[in-house]
């Protein structure tokens, strides 16, 4: 059996559970009862007086319920109306009942069916209002300790009359009924408190309601506190304003994080407008949701609410618009980021300008695309400055180009010009040695080299060779040698009679000589050894011809040793007579071996080979006269040297010792001594040795 | 190992082929004899040699003319050229390698020491 949850409404027709015995089931009491406005069931126990409004036990009649039933029906619901009903014999047994929960006892025979019905409905009444009362209070309840909200009812004088639990605990107060009578003075700092009551003030002169209100709570310790609050007049069931009730929520960390984004979102908001770039974001139909003030410069807007909702249509024309439309339109439908795009961008008030343009697509928390997010810098500068230098770079290459074509032609002609220069020295060569030199060389010397090389071909061959023809044909080659060295002489015998005189060091002479023989006396290991002169005066001097003197009288010297051996040289002055060891040519008519007193600088060759015969030292100067072994000279050598010594107006004198080798001197005058350029003189010479 | 190309212009037929017998037959060389050298330079073009042997004094042209032509012809600037030449002297025979800078060989010459003279001035092969 249930508590009834709404009052029953007049209409209603009242339910009574009557508990009797069975065969009283038509007693006329029932009919009167119904009668009377009740719809009466007749049960035979106590339980089964289910959803009735009111029970009648029936003790007159013989009903006897267990006084246990009774006491646990009462407890389960103390306002439900269990009436008995007794006689004469039962009142012990109503007496018991009354005491386990039953309301009240009634006598069989006194009852008035009509007004036992009207008890019992305003008894079931009052029931079900208590009921509707403990559950209201109950939600009132609950509420008022279980919310963490502040709530608070006050009266007319702003007087506490009831708070939530949280708001005491929020006064610091050890229960709500300690609030009752109080004052928000008592509570909050002064002029809060003062606030808040001026508010409520207003509010009941005006009957108008404060909802969803922001303000800040002040304590008297000084703590501050943001509150949603709203205030409400309070209203009896008249309608009559009897006081005022509020509920307050602490929304101070809200506030706080209000603040804190709100910062943030100004410091964003600060950094992109100071950022040079143009920033802007756009949806998925290409609006602008949220652009920076370089964006706005570069469209010539005012400020943010010109281009918020607007497209690029509103701002360039339709060909540009088009452009950017498909790369937003790259950008969307691939997913992916357009990043570093060099491209013209229209500029309000001026050319389009190079920009770097960076589009990425803008993505919701779940990861949908959302719109599109933009980053564009002016570029224009470092465009030209680049094309400017792309531009000069072309033509340096050009000028470079140019410039290796015309280094390519020079160096060719260079090189013409060097091989025109070598047939110079030929035509001279050609001149010095005398046409009729040249050409006998040139025709004995062509054949030669024939045979030379025909020698050497058919000793190169792979046939077997019987040893006489390996003979026959060394001989040849040395027949062939002999030839050359002939033509060879010849042509330094045919040399030109004009000199190229200049002033030299002889001892430098002496030095180049040597250097250009050394290569043969390494062959023929030979050591040259110059011996230390000291400083020599000027000599005049053909510089070619007195290295070839030199260069004659070493290679005679290092061939004198067909074993190796030593070769000294020496240079040095002599201020009287020479130590002249060579008769003069009896055939000379000319004088000229009558030698001038007076400065020659010399150089000595002496060698330590076999020298040569007194007797045959005469003969040595003459032409084709050589004590070498056939095929080693030809007799010129010496010819040559002697015959240039006179064009120099110095002489050859050779020593000869069959121990010890040959001496070889040559000597030139000093300059200013009787030299090559002035008219000799004769005079008396001494002649020592023999 | 490839065989080295020698051209040899000089207006002596019977000494060009016994240089190309005596080289050939070493077997290290090919050898292309030229004995116009107004059609030298043509030759050249053609035959692409290593290195030349060039003879000085000719009709109508010689050596040194001719040594100018191949150097300004572009593909043979860069070969070698060996002048060979009658008109040596005892001295300049055995003190110089060079007239005027550029190697020489003097007629007559051995074959060992042309040879030896050829591998002196080309890259190995």
């Amino acid at each position: 059996m249930s508590a009834p949850v709404e009052p029953r409404r007049v209409s209603e027709r009242l339910r009574l559970s009557v508990v009797t015995p069975q065969g009283e089931a038509d007693a006329l009491l029932w009919r009167e009862l119904a009668k009377a406005g009740a719809d009466v069931r007749i049960v035979a126990r106590l339980s089964d007086a289910a959803d009735a409004d009111a029970v009648l036990i029936d003790l007159a009649a013989g009903a006897r319920p267990g006084l246990e039933e009774i006491r646990a029906l009462h407890a389960r619901c103390p306002t439900f109306p269990m009436m008995v009903i007794a006689s004469e014999g039962t009142e012990q047994a109503a007496l018991e009942a009354l005491e386990a929960g039953a309301r009240d006892y009634l006598l069989r025979d006194t009852i008035r069916p009509l007004e036992l019905v009207q008890a019992i409905e305003s008894i079931v009444d009052r029931g079900r209002t208590e009921s509707a009362l403990a559950r209201e209070r109950m939600y009132l309840q609950n509420l008022l300790e279980n919310i963490p909200d502040r709530i608070y009812f006050k009266d007319l004088d702003s007087r506490f009359l009831r708070v939530s639990r949280a708001m005491a605990t929020a006064f610091g107060l050890a229960s709500p009924e300690d609030a009752r009578g109080r004052t928000d003075r008592d509570f909050f700092a002064p002029e809060h408190a003062t606030r808040a009551f001026d508010d409520e003030r207003e509010l009941l002169r005006t009957g108008q309601a404060v909802v969803s209100q922001v303000e800040e709570e002040v304590y008297p310790d000084g703590r501050r506190f943001w509150m949603l609050t709203t205030k409400v007049p309070m209203r009896d069931a008249e309608g009559r304003v009897v006081g005022t009730f509020g509920i307050s929520r602490d929304v101070t960390r809200l506030k706080q994080m209000e603040e804190a984004l709100d910062h943030e979102r100004n410091l964003l908001r600060r950094v992109i407008d100071n950022i040079p770039d143009a920033i802007y974001v756009k949806d998925l139909a290409g609006r602008y949701l949220v652009d920076n003030r370089a964006h706005q410069a570069r469209l010539g807007v005012g400020g943010a609410e010109a281009v918020v909702g607007q497209t690029v249509r509103d701002f360039f024309p339709p060909e540009l618009a088009a452009k950017y439309l498909a790369d937003d339109r790259r950008v969307l439908d691939t997913g992916e980021s357009l990043m570093n795009l060099e491209e013209r961008v229209g500029v309000f008030g001026g050319d389009p300008r190079w920009h770097l343009t960076t589009k990425i697509p803008l993505r919701a928390p779940d990861g949908a695309l959302a719109g599109i997010v933009c980053i564009s810098r002016d570029i224009h500068a470092q465009k030209m400055a680049e094309e400017q230098l792309r531009t000069t770079n072309a033509e340096l290459e050009r000028r470079r180009l140019e410039l290796e074509t015309v280094l390519g032609d020079l160096q060719a002609s260079h090189a013409a010009l060097k091989f025109a220069q070598m047939h110079l020295i030929q035509a001279e060569k050609l001149e010095s040695v005398g046409r009729l030199a040249a050409g006998i060389a040139h025709e004995v010397k062509n054949p030669l080299a024939t045979i030379r090389l025909g020698v050497d071909f058919l000793a190169a061959r792979g046939e077997p060779m019987d040893a006489d023809a390996r003979i026959v044909l060394r001989e040849m080659a040395h027949a062939v040698e002999r030839s050359d060295a002939v033509i060879r002489e010849l042509l330094d015998f045919s040399a030109s009679r004009e000199m190229e005189l200049a002033d030299a060091d002889l001892g430098l002479v002496v030095d180049r000589a040597m250097a250009l023989v050394r290569l043969e006396c390494e062959r023929a290991r030979v050591a040259l050894k110059r011996e230390a002169s000291g400083a020599l005066p000027a000599v005049r001097l053909d510089r070619n011809k007195a290295e070839q003197v030199l260069v004659n009288l070493l290679l005679n010297a290092v061939q004198a040793m067909p074993e190796g051996g030593e070769v000294h040289v020496r240079a040095g002055v002599s201020v009287s007579g020479m130590p002249g060891v060579v008769r003069p040519d009896p055939g000379d008519r000319s004088g000229a071996s009558v030698r001038a007193a007076g400065a020659y600088a010399f150089v000595v060759v002496r060698d330590h080979g076999p020298g040569i015969e007194p007797g045959l030292l005469e003969k040595v100067f003459d032409p084709f006269f050589t004590t070498k072994p056939t095929g080693k000279g030809t007799g010129l050598g010496l010819t040559v040297v002697k015959k240039i010594m006179e064009m120099h107006n110095g002489w050859i004198t050779l020593e000869a010792h069959p121990e010890s080798g040959l001496v070889a001197t040559v000597a030139f005058p000093v300059a200013g001594h009787g030299d090559a350029g002035t008219t000799t003189e004769e005079l008396p010479w001494k002649k020592s040795g023999s | 190992m490839e065989k080295k190309r020698i051209m040899i212009v000089d207006d002596e037929a019977g000494l060009t082929r016994l240089v190309r017998l005596s080289l050939e037959g070493t077997g290290k060389y090919e050898v292309r004899e030229e004995n116009d050298a107004m059609q030298a330079l043509a030759s050249a073009l053609e035959f692409r040699p290593d290195l030349i042997l060039l003879d000085v004094v000719m009709p109508d042209i010689d050596g040194g003319d001719v040594a100018a032509q191949l150097r300004k012809s572009g593909p043979l600037t860069q070969v070698p050229i060996v002048f060979l030449t009658a008109i040596v002297s005892r001295r300049e025979a055995s003190t110089q390698d060079d007239i005027g800078g550029y190697p020489f060989l003097s007629k007559p010459v051995a074959l060992d020491a042309l040879v030896k003279c050829i591998e002196d001035h080309t890259a190995a092969r």
